[in-house]
């Protein structure tokens, strides 16, 4: 386990040879912010919502915080794979006594590391804002964020496997990509969807993905519904990460490189 | 004489551009693959965001006194910003910075040619803008209801040479992002900044949706708004178009002038093993 641990602390170092560069992505983060909290504002204002802005804004800090630290947003696990897949650099973590799937999961944590931190900053700000109201709301939530890094680690396994399959896969990765960013709530929260549409997509694994465990500190909490989100997350859970697994080493089998 | 001197100097760079665009097309055409791929995954991007205003307008009749279909003619303008700047501004960014990082900026200084003009030419992605723009531009335009617009042929003119003069500052506005790498060594995480500021976070909110102090830094010092916001404001009628196009003029002249005092000071700090 160790050995994770320091491929995702070198990794993580790389970064900070350019401080200005970190100057420069946590103030693109405080930009993204600023435009959503305006475009939220002018939007309560004209819609006549109940929401209130603390409310919206503690939604998306959680929901971007939860989309980064889970990979769901821009998938930087599925990215990994896909590069060293394209430059043929895989071939150098198979022939490494370490497991494949993990070292390109410490390498993707380590270089985004600056994003997982602002991550975890968000959703600091947005229980700031939002603080839970009980016990049992930030149970919820962190079984839900759970039940988020699980299905989003199957998404980027399945994204990345693509890879071995087309010469380069990123413009479908990045229609995915797209659609994700929509139907996970980080875009518009799910409860503003026109129905059926909600009722549909509740049934799918988008939800679970971001827009359940970020709803969860913003809104009042009904058990029923709780446990039958939390029963639908865990049900994705364990069939994607099978059904991306299984791709995975069927995938893999196809990967042919110089020398193995 | 001076006439003389000034027509070659223009057939010069004339030459230069075309060649830059005949190289840039045999690059973007290699991998047919590739770009399908990129065809679709624009696609995707721009249904979902017709997705995402129809979501929106779902629950309200307008924002910040836009329509649903203002607000998809602020989309179109959005996307037109996004591509023409991709393929005029960003590409050639990108690679003067890398030039920079590897050291490779020596080889493009000894050539003789008008070096700031070849770095930000030499990667114009015609094809690529087109090929990547045109299938979700069209969705964008037919999911306009066009007989429920009020545009002003004259207002359009205006906002036509806006949109000109907006894309020009942001040119210069990422170019000035990019010149740190002369001191840092890099600077593609600042660029990403100034394109994301540029063409993507603000893209959704009209120019009436910023208060005036925003609209004076995104219009002057960050001049972010003028390409899009700018020139919808003006096609839409909502604000002076003259007025607008003045403003969007004055900036673009500016911020050429300053490009070339910013290019000169940062090549006379510009050290590699060689210079």
């Amino acid at each position: 386990m160790n050995v994770y641990f320091d491929i995702v602390r070198f990794s993580f170092l790389r970064f900070f040879a350019y401080p200005f560069e970190i100057f420069a992505t946590t103030l693109k983060r405080v930009f993204e912010i600023a435009f959503l909290i305006i475009f939220w504002t002018i939007y309560i204002k004209n819609s006549g919502a109940t929401l209130s802005i603390y409310q919206i804004t503690a939604y998306f800090l959680i929901a971007m915080g939860v989309a980064d630290l889970t990979m769901a947003r821009w998938g930087a696990l599925s990215s990994m794979i896909g590069n060293q897949i394209k430059s043929g650099g895989i071939s150098n973590y198979i022939i490494k006594p370490t497991k494949l799937i993990p070292t390109l999961y410490a390498i993707a944590i380590g270089r985004n590391g600056m994003r997982l931190v602002l991550a975890v900053i968000n959703i600091m700000i947005g229980f700031l804002l939002m603080p839970p109201k009980s016990i049992f709301t930030l149970t919820v939530f962190v079984l839900f964020f759970i039940n988020a890094w699980a299905i989003s680690f199957a998404y980027n396994i399945l994204e990345g496997s693509l890879y071995l399959h087309f010469t380069d896969a990123s413009g479908i990765r990045n229609s995915l990509q797209n659609f994700i960013r929509l139907l996970t709530g980080t875009m518009v929260p799910l409860f503003m969807f026109p129905s059926p549409l909600k009722e549909i997509l509740r049934f799918t694994p988008f939800p679970s993905m971001v827009y359940l465990a970020a709803n969860s500190i913003s809104s009042n909490l009904i058990p029923q519904d709780v446990f039958m989100d939390l029963g639908i997350g865990v049900f994705w859970t364990i069939t994607l990460n099978l059904v991306a697994f299984t791709f995975w080493n069927y995938s893999m089998k196809k990967y042919e490189a110089v020398g193995i | 004489m001076k006439l003389l001197e000034f027509k070659q100097e223009i057939s010069h760079r004339l030459d230069i551009f075309k060649a830059s665009c005949v190289f840039a097309f045999r690059k973007e055409i290699a991998y047919s693959g590739n770009n399908w791929a990129r065809i679709i995954s624009t696609t995707a991007y721009t249904l979902s965001m017709l997705l995402f205003v129809n979501i929106i307008f779902a629950n309200t009749k307008e924002i910040a006194g836009y329509s649903h279909n203002e607000m998809l003619l602020y989309f179109l303008l959005g996307q037109l910003t996004y591509y023409t700047n991709w393929s005029f501004s960003m590409n050639n960014l990108y690679d003067l910075i890398s030039d920079v990082n590897k050291g490779n900026l020596d080889m493009v200084l000894m050539r003789p040619v008008p070096a700031l003009f070849y770095l930000t030419t030499r990667n114009i992605g015609g094809f690529n803008m087109i090929a990547d723009g045109l299938p979700p531009s069209l969705a964008i335009i037919y999911a306009i209801n066009w007989s429920a617009l009020n545009l002003d042929p004259t207002n359009v003119i205006y906002g036509f040479f806006i949109y000109i003069f907006g894309s020009i500052a942001l040119h210069v506005f990422q170019f000035l992002a990019a010149i740190p790498v002369f001191w840092l060594g890099e600077s593609e995480n600042i660029v990403d900044l100034a394109g994301f500021i540029g063409s993507g976070s603000g893209s959704m909110i009209p120019l009436e949706g910023f208060s005036r102090s925003f609209q004076i830094v995104f219009g002057t010092i960050i001049p972010v708004l003028i390409a899009t916001a700018f020139s919808a404001s003006a096609m839409l009628g909502k604000t002076n178009s003259l007025f607008l196009f003045l403003w969007a003029f004055i900036i673009a002249i500016a911020s050429i002038m300053v490009r070339n005092v910013a290019w000169k000071f940062a090549i006379k700090n510009y050290t590699s093993a060689s210079s």
